[in-house]
């Protein structure tokens, strides 16, 4: 069974990264809304998402305002499409198996 | 479960085989603001008031031999004006309440405007080799706006799970039905798309206006 992607994995981190493969580019406060996280949390993820080149931000000015956009790279993209692809898989797993999926989930839970 | 994680299951976790899912429910929480359908409304009734009058107007006036070639200059103008007021609007009333946010463009629905444009070249011939034995057919523009713009609203209020597009979607056939007993001929189209318009711009009005009372300017920048 593929690994699941720990990243996306995380239940804030999903949200941000369902919420950015709808828009093409959205600002932090949008996000901070959408998302009802905590700044400090919100901004910890993103520099998370950041990191490993999922999501792509960029600060600007909208005239004298100071405006953060966030960004979906195509790779953040891609792995969305992958871990959604996993969990379906997962989901579909004969009942059965499902001693198989506890384990596999909890492994991939941290 | 923490509230992060409803909202993450609602976002994602369900959508997970119905990736159009988390679209259509930002698409939908956005739409609560009313500005998209203020526009559209305000659209529609820019388009048939200005040809409206053309029916109107005396054909030995001036103004009234030379109104269709206006009106196509006309309506540019206001198409662009309104461009420049949506612009505006939403970056003083909207995004300071919402945070900026830029949607992708709407899945590519080709096949929809190839479907209408084969049902519009086969009624289009079909009117040039049976025109003799064709019944008056003019008196059916309005109930054919009608029920065009009937088609669309519900396709839109199902798609989108916005109810009241489905009341429009009634009001349509319901003026599309008031203009054939009225026995208007291809002003009956441009009544229904006046009607249609001007309640999807109250309705819309009516929701930005709740809209902008209930959530209030957002504060401080940003992380």
């Amino acid at each position: 069974m593929a690994e699941l992607d720990r990243v996306i994995h995380e239940p804030a981190r999903l949200q941000i990264v369902a919420l950015l493969a709808t828009v093409q580019e959205a600002d932090f406060l949008y996000l901070l809304q959408a998302t009802e996280l905590t700044k400090g949390n919100l901004s910890t993820h993103l520099a998370k998402l950041e990191e490993v080149g999922y999501v792509e931000i960029e600060k600007a000015f909208r005239g004298k305002i100071p405006l953060t956009l966030a960004r979906l790279t195509p790779k953040g993209m891609a792995a969305l499409k992958s871990y959604r692809k996993e969990m379906t898989a997962l989901l579909k797993v004969p009942k059965r198996s499902r001693a198989s999926l506890t384990r596999s989930l909890a492994a991939a839970r941290f | 479960m923490t509230q992060t994680g409803l909202r993450c299951k609602l976002d994602g976790m369900t959508d997970l085989s119905d990736p159009r899912g988390a679209r259509v429910r930002s698409l939908r929480v956005w739409s609560e603001n009313g500005l998209d359908e203020l526009t559209l409304g305000l659209l529609m009734c820019v388009l048939g008031g200005i040809f409206l009058p053309g029916y109107g107007l005396s054909k030995a006036t001036f103004f009234g031999r030379n109104y269709a070639l206006m009106s196509p200059f006309l309506e540019a103008a206001c198409f662009l004006v309104m461009v420049f007021a949506l612009k505006k609007v939403r970056a003083r009333l909207i995004f300071p309440r919402t945070g900026y946010v830029v949607f992708r463009p709407a899945v590519s629905r080709i096949w929809m405007l190839l479907v209408f444009q084969g049902c519009a070249a086969v009624l289009a011939v079909g009117a040039v080799f049976w025109n003799s034995s064709l019944p008056d057919l003019s008196r059916a523009w309005g109930p054919g706006f009608g029920f065009v713009f009937a088609a669309c609203l519900l396709w839109g209020g199902i798609t989108y799970k916005l109810p009241h597009f489905i009341w429009l979607a009634g009001l349509a056939l319901l003026l599309g039905g008031l203009t054939f007993a009225a026995g208007a001929k291809i002003d009956g189209a441009l009544w229904v798309m006046v009607g249609v318009g001007f309640a999807m711009t109250s309705g819309g009005a009516w929701r930005m206006k709740r809209y902008l009372r209930a959530h209030p300017v957002l504060e401080g920048q940003h992380g």
